[in-house]
Formats: C-alpha cells, structure tokens, sequence
C-alpha cells in the first residue's frame, strides 16, 4: 500500500514537470523557419518531392536538406492538421501555440519515459523504480531557465524540436529492442512484423538529419567494435548479436552513410571552415558550454562521483558491472561523438561548433548515465550512506526544480499574439504592425515581401480570413 | 557604553526604516503613477504650459495635485501609445485615485478613452463619474474603477486618461492617480 502511495506520488510529480513544461512552451514565440518548411517554401519544396535524395545520386543535385525528408514531411504534416483540430476546442491563434506546446511536451515526455525505460532495463528496476527515475530525470530537462542554454532539451524554436529532439527520440525506440536483448543476454529474434516496424524506423530516422545520423553513427561504430571484440575472443561474443542482429545494423548502417552522403548537398551546408579550423574551434566550444552555466560541470560531477561510488561502496552487487559497463560507454560515445563533430560542418549561428543543440545527444546520454547510476546508487547504498546520497540526489533535483520553475516567461509570445490579432482584425490585404517583436521570424519583417509565406500558413490556419500580408515599423 | 549602545540602536532603527514607505506598489503591470510633484512647473514646451493646471498646496500628498474649475475644463492628460503600454494585448484597466470635492454642488469625471493612431477620434472608452462614488466633500476620496478595454484595440492606438469638470464649475482636485493592467 505504501509502495502504491509513493508510486503515485511520483507519477503526479512527473505528469505536473509535463504540465509546467506545456504552460511554458504555450507562452513561447513560434520560430522563423516554420512557414517556409510546413508550407513548403521554394527551396524546401525539392526534398518533399525526392525523399530519399536521388537527385543527388543521378544528377548530383544540390538543393536544401537532402537528407531531411521525414524531419520535413513529420513537420509540415503535423502542423497542417493539428493547429486545425485544436479549433475546434480552442482560436486560431491559441491553436498554433497549443500545438507547439503539445508537441514539445509530448517529445519530453517520451524521452523522459523512454531514458527511464532504458535505466529500468538495465537495472531491473520495477514499477516503482522506473517512476523514480523518470522523477530524477524530468526536472532535468530545462525549459524558461538560463540552465536551457546548455542542457536545452526541447528547443525554444518548435522547429528544431522536430529536428532534434524528435528524432533522437525515434532513435530511442529503434535500439530498443537491441537493448533489450543485450541487456537479457539473449540472441535478438524478432517476429517478421517488428522486423518490418523496425526496418521502417530505420528509414525515417536516417532520413532525419544529421544529428540522428551521427547518433546512430556513434551507437553502430561501438556495436562494431563490440563485434569485432567478439570474434577475436569468442568466448566474449556478445550473444544478442544474432545473425537478425547483425543484419539489421548492418542496414541500418548502410542507411546511415547513404544519407550522410547525399547530406553532402544540402546547399545549407556552410565550407567556409576547413576541417582543421573546425578542429580548432571544437576545444573552445566544449570550455565555453561547459563554463556556461552551474549545470552540466554539476552534472557531469554528480555522474563522475556515482560512478566512483558504484566502483567502491557497493562491490559485489547484482548488476554493478552493468552499470559500470554501461557508463564506460556513454562516456566513449560522447567522447568519440564530439571528436567526430567538426565533420559536421560549420554554421555561422553556432561559431564554436557545439551548443545545447548539437550537444544533444551528450545530454541525453548524461540523462541515461545519472538515471542509472543514481537509482543503483540508491536501491544499493545500505545505511547513513543511503540516507547521505539520497540528500545529495534531493538537493540536485530541487536544484533543476527551482531553476525552470518559472511560469511567466520574460521572453513570452504575448506580444506575437497581439501582432496576429491585429492581423486577424485588420481590413486590408496589407498591414502595418507598430509591434516591434518578432512574428514567426528571427527579426522584424520590414517589408510585406518578407511577409509571404507567413501570410500564407496564417491563411491556411484559419488565422487571418484571407492572405494579409504585413511589415513592421 | 550605554551611549554607544543607544548609538548603535538608533542606527539600526535607521537602516530598517524607508524613504518610501507609504509610497505605491509599482510593478510590471503599472501603467503609471503620478502624485504630481514632479510636474509642477514641467512642460515639453517652455514658456506654453499653464501652470494652474496643477494646483499647489492642497494634495492629498505632497504639494501639488490635478486641477479642473470654472476656469480649466479639462486636466493634464495622460497619453501614451498602447503598444508602449505592453507589449501584450490587455483587456482590464485598473484605476485607484484620490479625489476632492468641495461640496456636492462639483461634478467631475475621469475619462479614459482609446484613440485611433493620430489622435483624431476615440474608437472606445469609458469613465468614472465622481458624483456616483464620492459622497463625503471637502475631504480627499478614494476612488477605483475597473475599464475594460475593446477587444479590437492595437499597439498603435492611444490610451488618454483625464479629468473633466462636466457641466458644474467648483474645484476637483485629483491626485496620486495609479493606472495599472489588471488582466
């Protein structure tokens, strides 16, 4: 009875971290890349048409996100419906934020319970203690709080919430079942139709982007190694790497330099660096988002003291060479994922390279590593130990608690509202807004040109009873 | 010792009182306080502000305070762009501001009006009509009203704010007048 108590508790903990997160991406202003992605614009047009790039295989075509069809097609497909259905509970304009919202939270949610999903795998935890850590997970994820700027999970643009969290959430529940049969000790065999779920995951999330490519990238270079381990010794052959197993990582791998290869035409795509320069930037961007703000040196210092504890306070116990396996891992995929990063290119707006966004999936990996090594820690730690750790967990949690408890943003979208229902109300086919925030743009929008696109999705959304088009002065 | 305790103690007393301690609560959702005392004298245009608008030596605090008569039909105005205001829609405006009536035979208003972007016509507003609320003269009132704001109001619009005599011609005084967005 008790247990049931404690286990409610959390779940109410948790679904209120959920409910916190929507109210502050319901207040968030909508991004400057929606309307041109969901409409499509001109020039995102080609990749709608030619999902899986052939245009750059036959003719060597370059044109913007190559590899990006799903990312895409995901997006514009969610925000043409959506925002639509939310009307009929809802006005327009609230529509659009609702939706963004929504879409964030769900994202959060799913990575909070999938990383607890994988912890509780790892560790056999049960209902309880999967609950537990998606409680130490959630107030992680950082939202209106100046920790955002370096442990962002759920990104202020709605649109790269779809290109970043998202997929690295699909990826999540592509290795899955690999996990799972790792963690089992078993061969992996799955019936023929999750094979086919699978295989269809593996596309979409190849055809995602770069950063969900260079996850898996990172996951198959370390399954390999892993692989190749095993044939040298055979008497550590790793057994849930079946025949199934391999064949299916080996497609997916496949999957992975294709679209890193047509990814090479993406006209986005900045050169202006040398890969050497690159080099030279990627030290400076780890010191500057490191030193940024108190959370992740926190972090990282709480992961690096758990995995110090487990090594000492508590040998022989069921699991610990698990988690200490587990841990050398994410450390080596991170490590070996930021090495890589330079290859990635150069963005102007991202100067050193690394920000919360590309650090992505270092904090996610992070987010695994403390789940698993705190909830360890607690369920094994015996005596005033226990109690001593418990305190330190409480302390960090409530720390990421207080941070993000923010319920009026100072960055809020009520003035983008009021500029959308001045366009809503406005008589004619071009209006002046006196506003001077943004209005689904990175900065004003000067002349009704700049406007078009924007126009033309308020339009659709019902937004505006016809195609209005606006400047700001 | 006893001195430099005594010392010591008013010290402390010192440092726990407040220049302004009886002074309005201003927050974010203030639109503008106003007792008048920096106004006295002020003017945008030298030389064409007519002092009598305010009136000195008779405010509800400090010395000066708004003034309508026989001779003055309208006060100093407030105005301000909506879009200054905030920079989010509002719908409610509070107001709370002290008034003075020397008998019953004075009338007055506070009129708040929201004007079109030059200023030539209202398309909206609303007023607080001084006979309805205040019943005890020649002494400082309290009065408060709640306006609620049209639903199709634009930053470029302005929010006026004033007093006016109405039809009587006795003094009203006003003063300490805080307008603040209530939602």
């Amino acid at each position: 009875m008790k247990k049931r108590y404690f286990t409610s508790l959390l779940v109410v903990f948790v679904v209120l971290d959920w409910a916190l997160t929507f109210w502050q991406h319901y207040h968030l202003p909508l991004d400057g890349d929606l309307a041109a992605i969901v409409l499509p614009a001109p020039w995102y047009a080609p990749v709608l048409h030619d999902p899986f790039g052939w245009a750059v295989l036959t003719k060597n075509a370059v044109y913007s996100a190559t590899n990006r069809f799903f990312a895409h097609a995901t997006m514009s497909l969610y925000w043409k419906t959506v925002p639509r259905l939310l009307q009929h509970f809802m006005s327009p304009i609230s529509s659009l934020y609702a939706a963004a919202a929504l879409f964030a939270t769900a994202t959060q949610a799913g990575l909070t319970l999938g990383l607890a999903a994988y912890v509780r795998r790892a560790s056999g935890a049960g209902r309880p203690g999967y609950w537990l850590v998606a409680a130490l997970l959630g107030p992680l994820f950082q939202t209106a709080s100046r920790l955002y700027e370096q442990l962002g999970v759920t990104d202020h643009a709605i649109t790269y919430t779809f290109f970043y969290a998202w997929p690295l959430l699909l990826v999540l529940g592509l290795f899955w079942p690999f996990f799972a049969a790792a963690c089992g000790g078993q061969p992996l065999r799955l019936p023929w139709w999750r094979v086919l779920l699978l295989l269809a995951l593996m596309v979409v999330i190849a055809f995602n982007g770069p950063l969900a490519g260079a996850t898996v990238a990172i996951v198959l270079l370390g399954v390999g190694l892993r692989w190749l381990w095993g044939l040298r010794h055979p008497s550590q052959r790793a057994a849930w790497l079946s025949n199934q197993a391999l064949g299916l990582l080996f497609g997916l791998g496949l999957l992975t330099l294709y679209s890193l290869y047509i990814g090479r035409n993406n006209n986005e795509n900045d050169y202006s660096h040398t890969l050497g320069e690159l080099y030279q930037l990627l030290p400076l961007g780890i010191a500057r988002l490191v030193a940024m703000q108190v959370g992740l040196p926190v972090l990282l210092a709480l992961v690096l003291a758990n995995s110090l504890l487990v090594r000492r306070l508590v040998p022989g116990t069921p699991g610990r060479e698990r988690v200490r396996r587990l841990l050398g891992w994410v450390a080596a995929a991170a490590a070996a994922y930021l090495l890589l990063l330079p290859l990635g290119g150069y963005r102007a707006y991202r100067p050193y390279l690394l920000r919360y966004d590309t650090f992505l999936p270092v904090t996610l990996g992070l987010l695994f590593a403390y789940g698993l090594s705190a909830y360890y820690l607690l369920v094994h730690l015996r005596g005033r130990g226990r109690g001593t750790y418990a305190l330190v967990v409480g302390l960090f949690t409530g720390y990421f608690i207080v941070s993000d408890l923010v319920f009026r943003l100072p960055f809020d979208n009520g003035c983008e509202r009021w500029a959308l229902d001045e366009l809503a109300r406005a008589p004619g086919p071009e209006v002046q807004l006196t506003l001077d925030c943004t209005v689904m743009a990175w900065g004003p929008i000067t002349t009704t040109e700049q406007s078009e696109r924007n126009a033309a999705m308020l339009e659709y959304w019902g937004v505006t009873p016809g195609r209005k088009l606006y400047f700001q002065r | 010792m006893k001195k430099i305790a005594a010392l010591l103690g008013l010290s402390l007393l010192g440092a726990c009182s407040s220049d302004n301690a009886t002074g309005p609560t201003i927050d974010a959702n203030t639109i503008t306080f106003n007792n008048f005392e920096a106004g006295g004298g002020w003017s945008n245009e030298p030389n064409r502000n007519n002092p009598s608008l305010v009136a000195k030596g008779k405010a509800h605090s400090g010395q000066y305070a708004l003034r309508v008569d026989k001779d003055h039909e309208f006060s100093l105005t407030f105005d301000m762009p909506l879009g200054q205001i905030s920079n989010s829609k509002f719908k409610t405006v509070h107001l709370e501001a002290w008034v003075y009536m020397a008998s019953d035979k004075a009338t007055g208003t506070i009129g708040l009006q929201i004007m079109k972007p030059d200023g030539s016509e209202a398309v909206g507003g609303d007023d607080l009509k001084f006979r309805d609320v205040v019943k005890d003269y020649g002494k400082w009132v309290m009065v408060t009203k709640d306006f609620t704001l049209p639903e199709n109001i634009t930053a470029a619009q302005h929010m006026r704010v004033f007093m006016w005599r109405a039809d009587a011609s006795e003094e009203v005084l006003l003063d300490d007048v805080k307008l603040s967005i209530k939602d």
